[in-house]
């Protein structure tokens, strides 16, 4: 389910979710496990998604008693390794959605990777929160 | 051991305070004395067995009485110091378009409730520096999803700037127009030309206050939510 690519997944894909947004605000995040089982490093290079206008890649990034979130121009998959998106670091920011997302919303989330291909991922919105 | 210590300690606190009162003059100093040293109940801890050390919370070395305010919270009402009184306070600055940080926070904060389980005893502010994009129903929508004593809080800017920096909780925004980063610092409307697109960095302690309205500590994260509630506990029972 997870490796419905349109053409050969280019990365492993797991644990891939979006958050449900607590009510009221308008945007959500989305985590999951990037593996790369390739020699070469893999980058990609945007995020789309097809609830949502704007996507960004986002690192949150504590500096001293501050938080910050960083915006990231690309994710580089190092060669035999995995990426971890998770609470309270790396995340898919998912902004500006065309519907609201709830817990029966599927998101589909593409990839566009340096090389040019691209991978499609789905996935259900989970609530943690609560 | 324990009473040791916590006497050395408040030696420090008290000469310290002396220091104080030396430059900042008698009457000032006189102030100092009365308002209740955290360690004033020392003699009253129920047994040595049970040490009122404190593990997550980080006390002040004394108290700091709240200014008075005016912001408001998220039932439309008008708040000040008052809001403080009769029960103990965890103040976290946040904003709801905060999709990673900001639940992740308020969820502990939740969570911390639960344990407490005190009623009204304890209660938690979520003050959002971001009131351009959070008005007051968006705030309760918010707050109330994470815990029915969660309280939202909003203002000017310019109350949110001093509310903030009593409490020494630095934020500012950044919005990127025409290519550039665009700092916008605390206090400072949100210009019209920066949309509704913009990040808000902000801090991420949370900060404790006292039933009389006094800052007296605070949290710095990471911090476990069991250590968070046992020190609460800790607090409120002195």
């Amino acid at each position: 389910m997870l490796l419905a690519g349109q053409c050969v997944a280019q990365v492993q894909i797991e644990n891939a979710w979006v958050q449900l947004a607590p009510p009221a605000a308008k945007v959500n995040a989305a985590y999951m496990q990037i593996h790369n089982p390739r020699a070469q490093p893999q980058t990609i290079v945007r995020v789309r998604a097809d609830c949502c206008a704007m996507v960004m890649l986002h690192q949150t990034r504590k500096d001293g008693d501050r938080v910050f979130m960083d915006h990231l121009d690309q994710l580089v998959i190092p060669a035999n390794a995995s990426v971890q998106l998770a609470p309270g670091g790396l995340h898919i920011m998912l902004m500006q959605a065309n519907r609201k997302l709830t817990l029966d919303s599927q998101v589909q989330i593409s990839f566009d990777f340096d090389d040019g291909r691209t991978q499609d991922i789905q996935l259900n919105v989970k609530n943690t929160y609560q | 051991m324990l009473k040791t210590l916590t006497n050395k300690k408040a030696s420090l606190v008290y000469s310290a305070a002396i220091a104080v009162s030396l430059m900042l003059g008698v009457m000032f100093g006189a102030q100092h004395f009365s308002s209740p040293a955290s360690f004033a109940n020392e003699a009253n801890i129920p047994t040595p067995a049970a040490p009122a050390q404190l593990v997550a919370a980080t006390l002040l070395p004394e108290a700091k009485a709240l200014p008075e305010f005016a912001l408001e919270n998220h039932r439309g009402e008008i708040i000040g110091i008052d809001t403080f009184r009769d029960h103990w306070s965890l103040v976290f600055f946040g904003f709801t378009s905060c999709p990673d940080y900001c639940p992740l926070e308020l969820q502990r904060l939740a969570k911390v409730l639960n344990l407490m389980g005190k009623g009204e005893a304890l209660q938690v502010l979520f003050v959002s520096v971001d009131p351009e994009r959070d008005a007051q129903e968006k705030l309760a929508t918010y707050v109330s999803f994470f815990h029915p004593q969660i309280t939202g809080v909003r203002g000017s800017n310019v109350a949110l700037a001093q509310f903030s920096q009593f409490f020494g909780a630095a934020y500012d925004r950044s919005a990127i127009v025409n290519g550039k980063v665009l700092t916008i610092p605390a206090g400072i409307n949100l210009p019209v030309d920066v949309g509704d697109q913009y990040q808000v960095n902000h801090s991420t302690r949370v900060f404790i206050v006292d039933p009389a309205g006094a800052f007296i500590g605070s949290f710095a994260a990471p911090y476990e939510v069991e250590q968070m509630a046992l020190d609460m506990q800790k607090l409120m029972e002195r």
